[in-house]
């Protein structure tokens, strides 16, 4: 196993044993003990022996140890890295959905499917297949159809799309997109990220598109961070960030509810995009946005990742979050496909949260002047 | 010269009802094509559409699941649940391009050799019809 490299590559020989990390961990608390600090320790004092497979399992990979660590100490891409390694050695994580998702990501990778990926679109959305603005719709359609009103993604494409056309903006849809790859990449399947990588990164380089808009913070993430060869005229947006940039062409009409925002990892802590989503809110006449206590980069993770490790710490965390929100909002507001389908999912049949999750996007394109 | 297509199908079959109708169309003797390959599971709501996944993952080209019929589950409801999955199953395969007739649900009683048979005929009549999976592989 390339330890060494993984160990330098991400600067874990770097910890001096503060400990931080492990007191901002979301899977630390009164029962349980999730130690990056203990397991980067025992890592560096016993090499290969000293890794847990369970344990590299488990992290949620959401950063907030590393945006604690004052050594600059990068966990997270550590356990990607040697989770890369343990499938070589054909060690997985605990798939959630019996594998649907990954199974879907790894097929897309084989190219030779043709999809039918955009049945969704309507007549009163206006795209354009010259537009040199490419909405990147990611696993929308898949979401939809295997967790049903869990799901329902596309609606949140079909508002980032309205939202644009208020804006002047017909963006281009692509119909041979493939899955952005972040699952595949997080779960040490490298060689599937790596086709589907290529696979969008040549479908995306022969268009003449200039700049690619995303709703999803994974997707936007894993372009930004790891897609290598993208042409290098092409630029890169969220669309909280796209919209909050030309937040005075947007027109809303009166909400009066009273909203809090949940930052997801990959847009917060991984993208450092805070404001833009609040300031969109704020744009909303009437809306009230109130913070939960732990916000922006403290934010916590929505217990989940990579479809993977689905257990009763995940539910925690979520049942613990929307508990949170419902005592000080009126609903949950976040920009991540991901969050909203486990928090929705973690509210079912939890007639005590009386609170409700939505996506930023279709909150906003709901409150558009008409 | 390149051999003719021999579709391979994968046959989730319930162990109350479609496996023993599987059981009783092979000790009547009855004939029906080799190219299936059985999985007993208790019941057919054990099945997840990540199972059907992971068997177009590998090759396969048609997909059977078979259960006991509405009302005679030994679990109650788990055809009905069966149904579902299917359908979400068939809903996916439609937008990734693999198409939903490569997934069918059966209804096979224990005593339902004969209709096990022709079944599977059908089925390998139909995928024969449509060509391999797509997605290659040697199943
Ligand atoms: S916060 Fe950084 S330096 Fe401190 S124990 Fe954790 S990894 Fe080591
Ligand atoms: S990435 Fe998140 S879950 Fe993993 S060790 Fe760091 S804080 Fe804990
Ligand atoms: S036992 Fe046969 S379908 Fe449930």
């Amino acid at each position: 196993m390339e330890l060494d490299e993984a160990v330098r590559d991400t600067n874990v020989q770097m910890c001096y044993s503060c400990g931080k990390c492990t007191l901002a961990c979301p899977l630390t608390h009164d029962d349980h003990i999730y130690s990056p600090r203990r397991i980067v320790e025992t890592i560096l004092a016993h090499g290969e022996e000293g890794i847990s497979p369970a344990e590299m399992w488990e992290c949620l990979t959401c950063n907030a140890c590393s945006t604690y660590c004052p050594s600059d100490v990068r966990f997270p891409a550590f356990v990607r890295e040697i989770r890369g390694e343990l499938v070589k050695d054909g060690s997985y994580g605990e798939c959630s959905h019996a594998g649907i998702l990954h199974s879907m990501m790894r097929l897309m990778a084989g190219g030779q499917l043709e999809q039918k990926r955009l049945e969704w679109l309507d007549d009163s959305l206006e795209t354009s297949p010259r537009s040199n603005v490419l909405l990147f719709v990611g696993c929308a359609p898949y979401y939809d159809a295997v967790l049903g009103e869990h799901g329902s993604h596309t609606e949140t494409t079909k508002s980032a799309i309205k939202l644009l056309n208020s804006i002047g903006i017909k963006p281009r849809l692509l119909k041979d997109e493939v899955c952005c790859g972040h699952d595949m990449l997080w779960t040490g399947e490298t060689e599937t990220f790596e086709n589907l990588e290529r696979i969008n990164t040549e479908r995306i380089n022969k268009s003449k598109v200039k700049q690619i808009i995303f709703t999803c913070p994974e997707c936007y993430d894993t372009f930004k961070e790891n897609y290598k060869d993208l042409r290098e005229d092409i630029e890169l947006h969220h669309l909280a960030q796209f919209l909050g940039d030309r937040i005075d062409d947007l027109e809303f009409k009166e909400n009066g509810k009273k909203v809090t925002f949940q930052d997801s990892c990959r847009l917060g802590r991984f993208q450092g995009i805070y404001e833009p989503p609040r300031d969109l809110l704020l744009a909303v006449p009437g809306l009230e946005l109130v913070e939960m206590e732990d916000n922006r980069k403290k934010s916590v993770c929505c217990g989940t990742s990579c479809w993977m490790n689905c257990d009763q710490e995940s539910k925690r965390m979520q049942v613990e979050r929307l508990e949170e929100a419902s005592t000080i909002a009126d609903m949950m507001i976040t920009a991540c496909p991901k969050c909203l389908i486990h928090y929705r999912c973690a509210m079912d049949g939890q007639s005590k949260l009386d609170t409700d999750v939505k996506d930023l996007f279709v909150m906003l394109a709901e409150s558009l002047e008409p | 010269m390149k051999a003719p297509f021999e579709p391979k199908i994968l046959a989730f079959c319930c162990n109350w009802c479609a496996y023993s109708g599987a059981d009783l169309a092979g000790t009547s003797r009855l004939q029906y094509p080799p190219n299936v390959k059985i999985v007993r599971v208790m019941c057919s709501g054990r099945i997840d559409p990540g199972h059907i996944f992971r068997a177009f993952e590998t090759g396969v080209d048609g997909i059977l699941v078979a259960g006991c019929h509405p009302g005679e589950c030994h679990y109650i409801s788990g055809n009905e649940r069966a149904e579902e999955r299917v359908e979400t199953a068939k809903a996916v395969a439609e937008i990734i391009g693999i198409g939903k007739d490569r997934i069918r649900l059966e209804w096979i009683s224990a005593s339902e050799g004969l209709r096990f048979a022709e079944v599977i005929e059908d089925f390998i009549k139909e995928i024969r019809a449509k060509g391999p999976n797509p997605v290659g592989g040697d199943a």
